[in-house]
């Protein structure tokens, strides 16, 4: 099952898919997970940003903006379906409105 | 804090050490050994200078260029857990001078043992940077290779940018839970095999990006000058692509045995036939850095004996489909790399170089004075040999053997110097 894990202090936040009946079940989606090798040099290789992602999360209630007032700089994991870590990073931007989208940077 | 890559790693400045200070400078951290690299000290004072922001060993200090045995090292520390080293000189510098230093850089905290394995230079970099991490693959690769590092951070930087620059000092590739040697001439370690059901849509392209047959490698910075002290140039055999020449510096880098190794790996993959392969896996947990086995491909666009293992530097996964688009590099047809000539820096006092190259059997030093112009009539010997002079070109023509060679350079207005050389 995919999971968000949001590092918030002093406890981990696990969110979990929209509608699958679980505690914090407020996990819209995921865009696709980036990760590129960096070298500085050669040119051709490892120029761009290191790894990036985003995760939609429910929000018509209100409710992620209540359980996470400031998310900025928390570290966040994301587990994909068959429970691997899929990408760590920190939330770097976030968009509200009845969806909340949260920008995930290396 | 939770610092993003993209942001600056939080080197400490002047204002920490609670003074104001006309200019608030970044306080720098050392590391490696450093003792043939002079770098400049901040001033505090007329007769206190900034060396570093740890405890370090000083070795020598110098004042516009000249030593001066008169000062001492002061290791200093606040209630916040910070210590630092300054130089205390015996009599204040005149207001003009340029104060600089020679010494060892950081030591772990843990084994006491120098911060010089490139794995441990990112790790330190981290830590600055608030986080904990570790690269065991590349210790053990440097570690086999003999690799080390020595430099500073002493401007702003991000923390990505600061990663980058010991990087491609020694030829490596990283994502912040992994790095690895890159190029190398072997496939060592772990190889994924996947089946040709497990790699679809597979594409396969090249183009002219950082491609190069000749390069040439700036090394052995002076942290002092931020200029590279010495050169070596790599030549590919054969040329693919018409002698085109690239330059490149690796600051981190101090010996010419590491520059070597470094540049060869480098021109390899820059002279040889480079392949972009792209594409589609159900293996999610494919990572950059991973060397994958692509077995059975049936469109496989060359002829082969074997199955072509390629290394990832891209993955981009699709948690909805359980599927990722992998990027990766296949090189083949690696040339053969040789060191065509190297230019070895004469020391500050002389402030001039020494261009050297090898072939069949004859060596050729090219004599050049501060602004890299020949300098004719030097007095040159090899091996304590009968000396000859420079031409107008400031060349010198040895025969002799390859190897280690003792190389005395004489200069009308230029002191004598010796240099350990390798043909």
């Amino acid at each position: 099952m995919m999971r968000l894990v949001l590092h918030l202090n002093p406890n981990d936040l696990v969110l979990t898919p929209f509608n699958s009946g679980l505690a914090y079940a407020l996990l819209l989606g995921s865009s696709k997970l980036r990760l590129s090798a960096r070298a500085g040099t050669p040119v051709g290789l490892g120029v761009s940003d290191p790894g990036s992602a985003s995760v939609t999360l429910e929000n018509s209630q209100r409710q992620m903006t209540r359980l996470v007032p400031r998310p900025l700089r928390v570290a966040a994991d994301i587990y994909d379906r068959a429970g691997r870590l899929a990408f760590s990073g920190y939330v770097s931007g976030a968009t509200y409105g009845r969806v909340v989208t949260l920008d995930l940077s290396l | 804090m939770n610092l993003l890559l993209s942001e600056d790693l939080p080197l400490r400045t002047t204002r920490a050490l609670g003074k104001n200070y006309a200019v608030d400078q970044v306080l720098p951290h050392r590391y490696g050994d450093l003792t043939e690299a002079r770098f400049a000290l901040l001033k505090l004072d007329d007769s206190r200078w900034f060396a570093a922001d740890h405890p370090t060993i000083i070795t020598s200090v110098f004042i516009d260029d000249q030593e001066t045995l008169g000062w001492s090292r002061v290791v200093e520390s606040d209630g916040a857990g910070n210590s630092w080293t300054e130089v205390h000189l015996a009599a204040p510098a005149p207001d003009s001078a340029k104060v600089s230093a020679c010494g060892f850089g950081k030591s772990s905290v843990v084994t006491g043992a120098l911060i010089e394995n490139p794995a441990d230079v990112f790790q330190d970099i981290m830590r600055i940077g608030g986080r904990e991490t570790s690269w065991p693959r590349l210790r053990a690769e440097c570690a086999a290779e003999g690799l080390l590092v020595a430099g500073s951070l002493a401007e702003r930087v991000t923390i990505r940018d600061a990663l980058d620059d010991v990087a491609k000092s020694v030829g490596a590739i990283w994502i912040p839970s992994d790095a690895t040697l890159y190029p190398v001439s072997t496939v060592t370690g772990f190889v994924l095999d996947l089946e040709s059901a497990d790699a679809d849509n597979v594409r396969v392209t090249t183009n002219l990006d950082d491609t190069a047959d000749i390069l040439r490698v700036g090394y052995g910075l002076e942290q002092a000058t931020g200029r590279p002290l010495k050169s070596m140039e790599f030549t590919a055999s054969p040329m693919l692509l018409g002698g085109i020449a690239a330059e490149l510096s690796l600051p981190w880098l101090r010996s010419a045995a590491d520059a070597e190794q470094v540049g060869t790996r480098l021109l390899e993959r820059m002279a040889g036939e480079r392949y972009r392969v792209a594409f589609s896996s159900r293996r999610s947990e494919i990572k950059p850095g991973w060397w994958v086995r692509l077995k059975n491909l049936p469109d496989w666009p060359f002829d082969h004996d074997e199955d072509p293992v390629v290394k990832v530097t891209e993955t981009e996964v699709d948690l909805l489909s359980d599927s990722v688009e992998v990027v990766a590099e296949f090189l083949r047809a690696i040339p053969v790399v040789s060191v065509s000539s190297f230019s070895v820096a004469l020391p500050s006092t002389v402030q001039g170089a020494v261009d050297a190259s090898y072939r069949n059997g004859v060596a050729t030093f090219r004599v050049l004075d501060p602004d890299r112009r020949p300098l004719s009539g030097a007095r040159v010997s090899l091996d304590g040999g009968p000396p000859k002079t420079t031409d107008a070109q400031g060349i010198v023509t040895f025969v002799t053997t390859k190897g280690r060679h003792t190389l005395a350079v004489e200069a009308p207005g230029f002191a004598g110097e010796e240099l350990e050389v390798t043909l």
